[in-house]
């Protein structure tokens, strides 16, 4: 009989193998994350920490044992379900993934629409509130490239924020920041845990890990450890 | 300023689809209308064949236009105008520039009904039992056609509408794929944006909408454009050639425009569909291949 799932447990994983195409990068993955739990997930370039996280938001098949997060089973997910885990998610990239195309606002807008937000004086109020936890509520007209790396990264925070998830996944979310601006992040992402949801982030700064001190799960030589 | 830009590049992109859009769409419009109309077309070039029966010298005239009468009113007749002797003689000073009636003293040229058959009997089965029944009448002489223009014009219309039809159907293979090309392309160059979309939660249902809705559009500016363009051409084609076009109806160009319309919208969004259906299949380490 399988170990039952401690209670307040939202990430849970269980002898699980994460592959890409065939190439097996991680193996015997256990690992549980508590709601409102603060993560850093750190190890080498290419040790598997973005093949994780991708494995968590439903990107990449698991393969092996169980995995669940925010009651999603993960082995059994069927494609048509993967937008609403999504939406209990909130994905932060290194590389921002805004839509270039669109304002900050209609970026937000665009979630919220898509999300099944329907009336418009709610969507507004929505994204000026996360604008403002974010420190950006005089910049929604502007477009993603006439904002500073540290701003398109606080306007993917504030996208990941709007359908209130239960967890954020960052995948080096300071990657392209200078350090005092990835501290302000780190602190941004800090504060939102301490609201209860669990925030997983994926690092190599060592800066960052010295100065915030937390819970670390380390990826090594294809296996997963608490560090 | 450079929001300016972004947008007026995005619409430039789909200017550009439009117009390759409505290109095509007005050369599949052009082999269209040749289609549709190469049957009036080819009954037209039929029913321009002359035929003329050479009255004999002792016929009165009552009898001619009796018969001339009985002849436009039979199922095979499309015309029948009578050339009098001395109208002939009128064709002949003016078609030959010379005037033989000093030198001979009198009119030898004979009178005549001239005949258009309707298309449908204008071939050699036809004619020969027409020929018969005209001849029967005993007030021809001479029935004279030139023999190898009617078989020449039936065989190469078989023949043209043939290889037309070979050209229509490779043309509409390479129309439609530099259609879905010009949009997949389109498509592809927002492929990352389709991505980011998924990873925020959309189903592929939200993302696909603007995308069709787009290719609906684009098919109908493009088919609006290819209907003008259409309608320029044909309108210089009338003025060059009226009696050409002269076998045209306005049913037959309303039909064309409606086909240009559906065919616009369905190879658009066809096409969109697909190309947005591929992005939102492939796996994001995908797109970079």
């Amino acid at each position: 009989m399988d170990d039952p799932k401690p209670a307040g447990t939202i990430i849970s994983l269980k002898d699980v193998e994460v592959f890409q195409d065939s190439n097996l990068i991680l193996s015997q993955v256990n690992l549980n994350i508590d709601k409102g739990e603060f993560v850093f997930l750190v190890g080498k370039t290419g040790s598997g920490k973005s093949s994780l996280l991708r494995t968590l938001y439903a990107d990449v098949s698991p393969t092996g044992g169980s995995a669940e997060i925010c009651g999603y089973n993960l082995m059994k997910l069927k494609k048509r379900q993967i937008p609403f885990l999504r939406r209990k998610l909130g994905i932060v990239f290194q590389d921002f993934q805004l839509l270039p195309d669109r304002s900050v606002n209609d970026n937000l807008n665009f979630v919220l629409k898509a999300t099944g937000w329907k009336k418009k004086d709610q969507i507004r109020t929505r994204v000026n509130y996360v604008l403002e936890k974010v420190g950006l509520d005089t910049k929604g007209f502007k477009m993603p490239h006439e904002l500073s790396g540290g701003e398109q990264q606080r306007v993917s925070i504030a996208r990941a924020l709007l359908n209130d998830p239960e967890v954020i996944l960052a995948d080096e979310p300071t990657g392209n920041l200078d350090p005092e601006t990835s501290e302000g992040i780190i602190n941004l992402l800090l504060e939102i845990s301490k609201t209860g949801r669990s925030v997983v982030i994926a690092t190599h700064d060592s800066n960052i890990l010295s100065k915030f001190p937390a819970r670390r799960i380390k990826c090594e030589m294809g296996k997963v450890i608490e560090s | 300023m450079a929001d300016k830009y972004n947008r007026r590049r995005t619409r430039s992109a789909s200017v550009t689809t439009v117009i390759s859009l409505s290109l095509v769409l007005f050369m599949l419009g052009m082999l269209g209308f040749l289609v549709l109309s190469a049957k009036k077309v080819s009954d037209y070039f039929k029913e321009n064949i002359p035929f003329q029966c050479y009255i004999r010298e002792d016929a009165s005239e009552a009898d001619i236009r009796k018969f001339q009468k009985t002849l436009e009113a039979s199922r095979y007749v499309k015309s029948a105008a009578y050339i009098s002797r001395e109208d002939a003689l009128e064709i002949y000073k003016k078609d030959v520039g010379e005037d033989f009636l000093p030198l001979l003293g009198k009119n030898i040229l004979p009178a005549s009904l001239d005949l258009h058959l309707v298309a449908a009997y204008a071939h050699a089965d036809s004619i020969a039992w027409i020929k018969k029944d005209i001849m029967e009448s005993g007030l021809v002489s001479e029935f004279r056609y030139v023999e190898s223009l009617v078989t020449k014009i039936n065989d190469n219309l078989g023949k043209v509408s043939l290889v037309f039809l070979l050209i229509i159907g490779v043309l509409s293979i390479i129309a439609i794929a530099l259609i879905n090309n010009t949009i997949r392309l389109a498509i592809y160059s927002k492929r990352f944006i389709i991505k980011t979309m998924q990873l925020v939660g959309a189903t592929a249902g939200f993302i696909s909408r603007p995308f069709l809705l787009q290719g609906v559009l684009q098919g109908i500016y493009g088919a609006l454009l290819a209907m003008i363009f259409l309608a320029g051409s044909v309108y210089f084609l009338k003025r060059g050639i009226p009696d050409l076009l002269q076998v045209l109806d306005e049913r037959l160009f309303l039909g064309l425009f409606g086909l240009i319309l559906v065919s616009g919208i369905l190879i658009s969004l066809a096409s969109t569909f697909f190309a947005v259906r591929k992005y939102l299949r492939l796996r994001r380490d995908d797109l970079y291949n």
